[in-house]
């Protein structure tokens, strides 16, 4: 009698336990840090309100069912599907990757000049910053379909590179850089505002970049 | 729909022309700039044009219903049933993730196949005629459908031109 209770009673804390461990491994869509119109008039509130409360949060959902998806298949050693879900959880994770760094990567209070120990990696590693900022945009402005343009940072080198990824493939798992900021140029995230015309988007976008939190970035990882 | 046409399709062909303009002086360039021209030119030549001029054709105010009998047929044939082949239509246009089209082609040995493609790839580059194509670039759907792709897909099943998918069929099949 003793045992059997005991024994469902440590299957109930099992059980609990295990759910308690995969709701504490959902990802959570992050707040944006500022209001959805505080960017305006580089990145209008209908856009950010789309952009962070529709295609963001999609990705997290989609994040956490292929997650599930991927615990479920490793569970009943079904390599098959284990191998299948590997395209979702790249998107998704990726996307939700991408964007918890492009909302910090973005402020109201951003745009000017990047100063201290960055700049002088980026005067050191491009030549100027005027040189940096041009080959960025150039790069992100040219990237066919969707995808971001990326400045990152090449730890064995200790140096800084402008590079692109396709889709919501995340920059250091692909190319092996560390993410320091991001700029999305899916269409989604400035269609409405901008149309056809992504190199004025990318032109204006400098005018929020935050360059406390690419310093950060930066400085965390040296 | 004019913004897709005025803007993105005519700087497709205006990219193409100058482009071509590059080139007058093809040996005074570098082996590599003429490669980066010739590459640049020939994915928008191949792919971007041929694309958006289908993509007009086959879609009409008066479209939607369902295929011609020939058509249907070689549907069919293919996929079972029209609902399969339409759901594995609707599942390539809901899957492209990022940029790109959902097709129903006739492939090199004359049967249909439905599949997608990334950015502004053609069947054309694997030896298909394609009869039928969707852009989900967001581009095509984004100001009136937002992120709703699903719902973009389906409402376009609406305004296929049959008639015209029809004489890309015969003329594949000829």
């Amino acid at each position: 009698m003793l045992a059997r209770s005991g024994s469902v009673f440590s299957w109930t804390r099992r059980a609990l336990g295990a759910a308690a461990k995969t709701f504490r491994q959902q990802h959570t869509l992050p707040e944006l840090p500022y209001a959805a119109t505080a960017l305006e008039p580089v990145i209008s509130g209908e856009i950010m309100e789309l952009h962070h409360g529709k295609h963001h949060a999609t990705y997290v959902n989609n994040l956490n069912a292929a997650k599930e998806q991927l615990q479920s298949a490793l569970q009943s050693k079904d390599e098959n599907g284990v191998i299948a879900i590997q395209k979702a959880i790249k998107f998704n994770g990726g996307g939700h990757i991408n964007h918890s760094i492009f909302w910090n990567n973005l402020s109201p209070n951003g745009g000017g000049l990047p100063i201290g120990a960055l700049l002088e990696a980026i005067e050191r590693d491009f030549g100027s910053f005027d040189i940096f900022r041009a080959e960025m945009t150039a790069k992100t402005v040219g990237i066919q379909g969707s995808g971001w343009g990326w400045l990152g940072y090449e730890k064995g080198k200790n140096r800084l590179v402008v590079t692109t990824c396709p889709n919501q493939d995340p920059l250091q798992p692909t190319t092996g850089l560390i993410p320091l900021l991001g700029i999305d140029v899916w269409e989604h995230a400035y269609y409405l505002q901008y149309k056809n015309v992504r190199p004025e988007y990318v032109n204006k976008i400098w005018d929020v970049v935050n360059w406390d939190d690419v310093a950060k970035r930066l400085s965390d990882v040296q | 729909m004019q913004i897709h046409h005025g803007k993105h399709h005519q700087a497709y062909i205006t990219n193409v022309n100058t482009a071509l303009e590059g080139l007058d002086d093809l040996a005074a360039l570098s082996v590599e700039d003429l490669l980066r021209n010739v590459d640049q030119l020939l994915s928008i030549m191949v792919a971007d044009m041929p694309n958006h001029s289908l993509f007009w054709t086959i879609m009409s105010p008066n479209g939607g219903g369902n295929p011609t009998p020939e058509v249907a047929a070689a549907i069919e044939s293919a996929c079972g049933s029209l609902e399969a082949a339409k759901e594995q239509f609707v599942t390539a246009a809901t899957t492209r993730f990022g940029s790109g089209w959902a097709w129903v082609v006739v492939d090199e040995t004359g049967s249909i196949q439905i599949y997608s493609t990334a950015n502004q790839d053609s069947p054309i580059m694997q030896g298909h005629t394609p009869i039928l194509g969707l852009d989900v670039w967001e581009h095509a759907y984004y100001l009136n459908y937002q992120n709703l792709r699903p719902a973009y897909i389906e409402a376009w099943t609406n305004v296929i031109n049959w008639e015209e998918v029809a004489r890309r069929y015969a003329a594949a099949k000829g």
